[in-house]
């Protein structure tokens, strides 16, 4: 018999993959989008799109009517915008929307896309899925995400089968969308000789590659307990590191400026301050510039033990992924 | 040398208690937590332990009662913990109308705020005259010192908090115990609370301090002695403003910015709704 699932933010980084795979693993993939000739759609015949928006709850009904399992991917996944009160329509009402009518609806499996940045930074070692947050929520998002993850965990106390997932910095091919930052660095480095590092080269931070991450996610599904968060994360990787295995990978010469901390966080408050003016949608400012120079490291064991997770190497990694940019003609 | 001595921290679960037991357990301090059930005290312990090197041992009480502040006193006693380092930080906050909460809500918190440190400090002074030098640190708040309307019972609890120690503090420093008291501003401690905060705009703001940073601050001028501690440039450029501007002029003030302060309106709606426990 046909699965059908259910797959929100099919027009973004993570839930373009998986839709793709959903629709490669056989499945029967309703996909909910806000836009149905967006150039952002996977194109896959197993794929059903739906015209909708989880913020809006007949279509979350009508999309899911007739599926058994959810991936819930949608979520306003940047820093900052322009009206913050998004964050929490989207990420925490349209997280409850989907998970009211998962429980209405008898849906067996619910697994929830979180972020690391609920974890936020890291001590001494790796983070793992029960240790406290150390240091005060920063950003309307991680508190979005937060209160989704509080959200989801109720609902399983309602009877839900429901799965948390949290994946940190996410790299590797897919679709060129906002939340596809980190092949945004990597773009640029490949158009550049020269390029501007932070010197914090002792800085550790978590790196994913999307085929374990969207690879994770199945797992989770099959094999995740239900009120589980399980983290889907990559190697722990120093700036020093990062950068070097990057260097190496791209096979062509670039020369890595070290920049002091200060400097960079100078730099980003007069970026910020002329995207202001010119009402330009940014990034950068120097809070994040501070969270960049942050410990971020995050350990994977439970997944690796309980769902079989595993992890793909960042140099081959890296080699995928500049492969598939080289292709699409970015070198 | 290993150090045998341990701190009680109470409210330790969130925010700045929190906050204060990585501050000390970065000191290398072994500590004693408390806090209500099943508020993550014990992962917290297991991070503290794994990450520091320190013991960190937990027990879950509701201060507000009378009873378990000595159920909580006859189970360190058990242990024999001796403790040389006692901050009291569970409180109870809040900003409403006095006639908008029922009087059990301000019992409560009468009961935290003031009754269960006067208690806990009293039940373990002998404990703290047994190895000193000995701290002892309550958490007040820069509320103690504004009369701010909507903080009626709250900046009570809080002025007694101040007055309580600087008292006490001349009373037990020929003992060797030095009495520290901490008022800090707005601080980023729990998500509810980040939100409000990134929701305020102009000079209040910049006042906004991490619960991290504070945390450091009163753990070196606890162990520096200090008798009030009020942290950040901001927060002492309020206080300043206060001794030198004309009464009337920060009347004004207070009354424009209790104005602006924003009510639980449009997006607050999705923290409460779900924070509240399930049906």
């Amino acid at each position: 018999m046909i699965m059908k699932i259910l797959i929100t933010g099919a027009t973004g980084y993570i839930g373009y993959n998986l839709a793709m795979e959903a629709a490669r693993r056989n499945y029967t993939v309703h996909i909910l989008v806000r836009d149905l000739r967006s150039s952002l759609l996977p194109v896959h015949p197993n794929i059903i799109k739906f015209k909708g928006d989880i913020t809006d709850k007949t279509s979350v009904v009508s999309a899911m009517t007739g599926c058994e399992k959810v991936m819930h991917a949608a979520a306003i996944a940047k820093l900052t915008t322009k009206n913050n009160d998004i964050f929490y329509s989207v990420n925490v009402e349209g997280t409850r929307n989907m998970l009211d009518a998962a429980l209405a609806l008898n849906v067996k499996k619910f697994v929830f896309t979180s972020s690391g940045a609920v974890i936020g930074p890291s001590g001494k070692y790796p983070m793992s899925e029960n240790d406290p947050r150390i240091a005060a929520f920063e950003n309307d998002y991680e508190i979005s995400k937060h209160w989704a993850e509080e959200l989801v965990k109720e609902y399983c106390r309602r009877g839900l089968f429901a799965i948390i997932v949290a994946a940190p910095r996410v790299y590797g091919p897919g679709p060129e969308c906002n939340g596809n930052t980190m092949n945004a660095l990597f773009k640029s480095i490949l158009s550049m000789r020269l390029a501007f590092v932070p010197s914090c080269d002792h800085v550790v931070a978590n790196y994913a590659f999307v085929a374990d991450v969207v690879n994770g996610h199945f797992l989770a599904m099959e094999k995740g307990l239900g009120g589980e968060k399980y983290i889907l994360g990559g190697e722990n990787l120093s700036y020093r590191s990062f950068f070097h295995i990057i260097k190496q990978q791209i096979g062509k010469k670039i020369k890595l400026i070290r920049v002091p901390k200060f400097l960079i966080k100078l730099w980003s408050f007069f970026y910020m301050c002329v995207c202001l003016v010119i009402r330009k949608e940014t990034h950068i400012s120097p809070k994040i510039i501070d969270r960049l120079a942050q410990n971020r490291a995050l350990s994977c064991d439970k997944a690796i033990r309980q769902l079989g997770y595993s992890i793909t190497p960042f140099a081959e990694g890296i080699q995928k992924t500049i492969a598939h940019l080289k292709n699409k003609n970015y070198a | 040398m290993r150090n045998e001595n341990f701190a009680l921290i109470t409210g330790a679960s969130e925010g700045f208690g929190k906050a204060l037991a990585l501050e000390c357990a970065a000191r290398k301090m072994n500590m004693v937590l408390v806090a209500l059930p099943d508020t993550g005290l014990s992962n917290l312990c297991c991070y503290i332990e794994r990450n520091f090197g320190v013991t960190a041992y937990y027990f879950e009480h509701d201060l507000s009662k009378k009873e378990e502040c000595f159920l909580l006193f006859e189970k360190i006693k058990e242990k024999n913990f001796p403790i040389t380092v006692l901050i009291n930080n569970a409180g109870i906050g809040g900003t409403h109308n006095f006639d908008e909460r029922d009087i059990e809500f301000y019992y409560k918190q009468i009961g935290l705020n003031v009754v269960s440190p006067t208690l806990l400090t009293h039940l373990f002074l002998q404990n703290l005259s047994r190895s000193t030098p000995a701290y002892i640190l309550n958490v007040s708040s820069l509320a103690s010192f504004f009369y701010l309307p909507k903080k009626q019972v709250y900046g009570g609890t809080k002025s007694y908090l101040v007055a309580f120690s600087r008292s006490l503090r001349r009373e037990l420093k020929s003992k060797g115990i030095s009495v520290s008291v901490i008022c800090p501003g707005g601080m980023n401690t729990n998500p509810q609370m980040v939100f409000q905060n990134l929701n305020i705009t102009g000079l209040g703001r910049w006042s906004i301090m991490d619960p991290e940073s504070v945390a450091k601050i009163a753990i070196d001028g606890m162990l520096r002695k200090k008798e009030l501690i009020i942290p950040g440039f901001w927060n002492n450029l309020f206080m300043l403003f206060d001794k030198i501007l004309p009464k009337w002029y920060k009347e004004m003030l207070t009354e424009t910015s209790m104005k602006k302060s924003r009510p639980i309106n449009s997006p607050v709606r999705f923290a409460i709704t779900t924070l509240k426990p399930a049906a």
